[in-house]
């Protein structure tokens, strides 16, 4: 019994893990100071089906994006929302690339 | 409003003065006006006018509306198009800037003393507008000419912003900045009018921007702007 629970909680745990590193997305974007302007970023990724949550910090200059379990956003996909809402692309951190 | 003779010579010369500022400030900065597929109400109320304009955005590039303007000096009324164009844009990691052009053309309707009749004359615009812009700090330089074809006259003004936020506030909340802004209109008949300072103050949070202020003629300034 106990090896049951150890075994389900090291499950949940890498389960967790894992569905955060494949569903979190951070974009670095150059021009991201101005809130007034910024909300074309969260109209533009809000729209889209597989967008489950947008965090936009201006200090830093980067859009953390999450996505639906069973969706993938590419690079080109990202660069193509950040330029047509006038914004330059810097990086793109996934987290399993850390 | 004040509209001022001035011969052909002088258009040129700020013509000249315009194309002056669009090559060197192209080689600034730029931001875009609105998002793309959505629409802006931008509402102006100052000394000299009250303006609506209303436009959409198709692209970050381009955005085009209707333009009213009601002149409370000599109450003639402006109805035309207006068409913004973004001409250059850089961002950085710490800042934003951008210069756009701004050009209308419309049916100004001046009225007679008594109003006895009305005077319908084509007036033509162009604009420049440069900002700059970091979390702390920002700044505006907008010189514009605008010609009565009718009555072949022109005028001119520049309009320079000066700000900054009092603190920074998060993506979502209320953000203040507390602005300087200069009015120029060398051509004004009127001196008090040559150069008019308004300390405003600008608050914005989420799609509803307002600037309130008063001048230093004691008149008050009430600019507002909606998104949706």
């Amino acid at each position: 019994m106990k090896y049951l629970i150890v075994s389900i909680l090291i499950a949940y745990c890498n389960f967790s893990l894992k569905a955060e590193s494949q569903n979190t997305i951070k974009v670095n974007v150059k021009g991201l100071v101005c809130d007034f302007c910024a909300r074309s970023v969260e109209k533009t990724f809000g729209k889209q089906d597989y967008i489950e949550k947008i965090y936009i910090d201006l200090e830093n200059g980067y859009i953390e994006l999450e996505i639906k379990d069973g969706f993938n956003l590419t690079n080109n996909e990202i660069k193509k929302f950040v330029e047509i809402n006038g914004y330059t692309l810097d990086s793109i951190e996934r987290a399993h690339d850390k | 409003m004040k509209i001022f003779n001035i011969n052909f010579l002088k258009m040129r010369f700020y013509f000249k003065c315009i194309i002056f500022f669009i090559i060197i400030f192209q080689e600034a900065n730029a931001r875009p006006i609105s998002y793309p597929n959505s629409w802006t109400l931008m509402e102006k109320d100052n000394w000299e006018r009250t303006q609506i304009h209303i436009h959409y955005t198709p692209n970050i590039k381009n955005s085009v509306g209707f333009l009213g303007s009601y002149y409370k000096d000599d109450k003639s009324i402006l109805t035309g198009i207006q068409w913004n164009h973004l001409l250059h844009r850089n961002n950085q990691k710490k800042s934003q800037s951008n210069l756009y052009s701004k050009i209308h053309v419309g049916n100004l309707e001046r009225k007679s003393i008594y109003n006895i009749s009305k005077n319908n004359n084509i007036h033509l615009g162009f604009e420049l507008s440069y900002d700059w812009e970091t979390r702390k700090y920002f700044f505006l330089y907008n010189p514009s000419v605008q010609y009565e074809y009718g009555e072949n006259k022109i005028e001119s003004y520049h309009k320079f912003q000066f700000g900054f936020t009092p603190y920074l506030a998060d993506y979502g909340s209320l953000h203040t900045w507390i602005m300087v802004q200069l009015d120029h209109r060398p051509e004004d008949n009127i001196k008090d009018n040559n150069i008019i300072i308004t300390p405003l103050l600008r608050f914005f949070k989420k799609d509803i921007l307002l600037e309130i202020g008063v001048d230093s003629n004691k008149k008050l300034l009430l600019n507002s702007i909606l998104r949706f």
